[in-house]
């Protein structure tokens, strides 16, 4: 028998990737090409799932939130709960949770000298406030809400704008009365905030709590209890909490923010599609130049199995070259991706397309995060259906017939 | 046809070989009856079309004949599998072919050493033999070049030291001198001869050039798939 040797399949088979240099240097860019996509745009299309998830829950959401059972259908004065007790502050306070905070929050209408807007009315405790929410981020201008007592109304740049008034300027927040009177205030803005979403500008107007809720004359109830967890643990304080409060409605953000929810599927999902579009290309191409490298070399291939080459070791010498262009490629693809997301590190201003962004409810602003799982995925993908894809082409040159194959020229 | 004769290295008895071509039948080889034996030097001459290269492919175990019987180095080729006649290609058989006859990517130390290394012969005595057989061959200092640096004639040089070197018993060349001029089809005819005398392998060639013919000490002409004469040159 003669027998496979691996010296000599392995020299034909990283020569003959360079008897056709530009073919070979192509169909590794391909596959570069390909990796680095997939990479890349996992990277930034997960970097973008975050900020629009971080967004929601950022929106006043957190990730899980503590409401009356009707406040989420018609969120009134009317649909309020008591300040959290004993039994709920122990759940609030446990290492599970890392921050919550108690707000009223009811729609209502601001009113400048000039124009007058439907907002929702939020009193809150500031304190409460800091990494939870975006209120608790800091403001552009003025000043913050000092306390659950704090007279004085924040509102967002847009709806400065849009009222036509100024820091100091008074205001008058009217809503619905517990009793369904008209509960009206005058307010002075001392502060405005920058939401990055001009929705989110128009929409909320803050003041404290205490004052809002003697506004409304609901004494010490509150709207809803939003909190942020610790990661992976969302359902089980969600869990608790309803143990704690049968009669109240208990939410996690993905309930809540089902638009978000959406997006970040469906982007997952075009993702998805994006990989099987790039590696059905990187397939085919693949496929196309082993043809060719067969079809020139059929009287090459003819010659060996005439003296006495077994059919295996042809097929191991296509396989091997696919291997070493594929080998190349993925390097090349990996770096490349890697780099390419280490360069946006520290974020891809996306503000030209921001006013876009703004629909899907995402920032101006992306960082890319590349996961493991997808760097595996990716390369694992490629590499395995582009291996599929030559496995026809070398069999095919394996079983030429030596006659057939060496009367072509 | 005795069993000492079937030893010989290439038996056909009444060899047919038809190939189908639309509905016309083209008899390639229409009843050949033909002994080589050890240690000839053997040339198949005959216009295009006269069955030479389907012989020599028949011979080869390369290609099936339609009926009759080939004896290749006292092997039956047609109890063989298409495995087992490759192995006996590989350890007793050389081929020089008229042109694309080496590895492209692999230099003539390589080419020369490929059919050694398919047969397993270790790393150092298949170099020693390659040089020796290049030296023998002319192309001494050459050793590394890659066939497309070498010129035409230098080509085949390497291509029949490629076929001689892991010693077979027969050589097949089909039209090794079809792209080289008279002087060094000459030259490679000269160096095919000596190598018939000095290591005893029977050499078998097919070809149109009349200087090839003069050389061979034994010429069968060929016309329309049979034999037309069978001589002994002097």
């Amino acid at each position: 028998m003669s027998t496979i040797s691996p010296g000599l399949v392995w020299r034909l088979s990283s020569r003959n990737i360079w008897r056709n240099p530009k073919r070979s240097l192509f169909t590794l860019l391909a596959i570069a090409v390909g990796i680095w996509s997939a990479l890349s745009l996992s990277a930034f299309t997960r970097g973008l799932n975050q900020t629009l998830v971080l967004k929601a829950i950022n929106n006043l959401t957190g990730h899980v939130k503590v409401m009356h059972s009707d406040y989420h259908r018609d969120p009134v004065v009317q649909h309020r709960i008591s300040m959290p007790g004993d039994r709920e502050l122990e759940i609030l306070n446990s290492v599970n949770v890392k921050k919550w905070a108690a707000r009223v929050r009811v729609p209502g209408v601001i009113m400048s000298e000039r124009e007058s807007y439907g907002v929702n009315i939020v009193g809150i405790d500031p304190a409460q406030e800091v990494n939870l929410s975006f209120v608790g981020e800091g403001i552009a201008q003025g000043r913050e809400l000092k306390g659950p007592e704090d007279e004085g109304v924040l509102v967002g740049k847009k709806m400065l704008e849009l009222l036509q008034t100024d820091i100091g300027k008074r205001i008058v927040l009217m809503s619905e009365g517990e009793a369904g009177e008209i509960a009206d205030r005058g307010f002075r803005i001392v502060g405005v905030f920058d939401a990055e979403l001009e929705a989110t500008e128009r929409v909320f107007v803050f003041t404290g709590r205490t004052v809002l809720q003697n506004m409304l004359g609901i004494g010490d109830d509150v709207s809803e209890v939003s909190m942020r967890v610790v990661d992976g643990e969302q359902d089980l304080v969600k869990t608790e909490l309803k143990a704690a409060l049968p009669n109240d409605d208990v939410e996690t953000w993905e309930t809540l923010e089902p638009l978000t929810v959406a997006m970040r599927d469906v982007q997952s999902g075009f993702l998805h599609i994006w990989n099987i579009i790039v590696v059905v290309a990187v397939g085919f191409g693949l496929v196309n130049t082993m043809f060719m490298a067969i079809f020139e070399r059929t009287r090459e291939f003819g010659l060996f199995r005439a003296i006495g080459m077994r059919p295996a070791m042809i097929y191991l010498q296509v396989i091997g070259e696919s291997i070493v262009l594929l080998i190349c490629g993925a390097l090349l693809g990996n770096s490349i991706g890697l780099l390419t997301v280490h360069y946006f590190a520290d974020g891809l201003d996306l503000s030209r397309f921001a006013q876009g962004l703004e629909h899907f409810g995402a920032g101006r602003i992306v960082y890319p995060i590349l996961r493991t799982d997808d760097v595996v995925v990716s390369n694992v993908t490629i590499v395995v259906l582009a291996m599929l894809s030559t496995i026809y082409p070398a069999w095919r040159a394996a079983r030429l017939e030596p006659v057939e194959a060496l009367s072509k020229i | 046809m005795s069993e000492v004769q079937k030893q010989a290295p290439i038996v056909c008895e009444s060899v047919k070989r038809f190939y189908q071509q639309g509905d016309v039948t083209v008899k390639a080889l229409a009843g050949v009856t033909l002994t080589i034996e050890s240690g000839e030097f053997v040339s198949l001459s005959g216009p295009s079309g006269s069955g030479k290269t389907t012989l020599l492919n028949c011979v080869a175990g390369l290609d099936i004949p339609t009926s009759g019987e080939v004896y290749l180095i006292g092997n039956r080729v047609s109890q063989m599998s298409k495995s087992q006649l490759a192995d006996l290609r590989l350890r007793s058989v050389g081929f020089v072919f008229q042109s694309y006859n080496l590895v492209p990517v692999l230099s003539a130390q390589e080419n020369v050493e490929f059919v050694m290394e398919l047969q397993g012969i270790s790393r150092t005595e298949r170099a020693e033999r390659a040089r020796a057989i290049l030296q023998e061959v002319g192309l001494a200092g050459m050793e590394h070049r890659r066939p497309a640096e070498l010129s035409g004639g230098q080509q085949q040089r390497v291509a029949v030291a490629r076929a001689v070197a892991s010693r077979p018993q027969l050589v097949l060349a089909d039209e090794p001198t079809a792209n080289l001029d008279s002087k060094t089809s000459g030259a490679l005819m000269d160096m095919m001869r000596e190598m018939n005398a000095e290591h005893g392998i029977t050499f078998v060639f097919s070809t149109h050039d009349k200087l090839v013919m003069s050389r061979a000490r034994r010429l069968i002409k060929m016309h329309d798939g049979l034999i037309e004469s069978d001589e002994i040159q002097s």
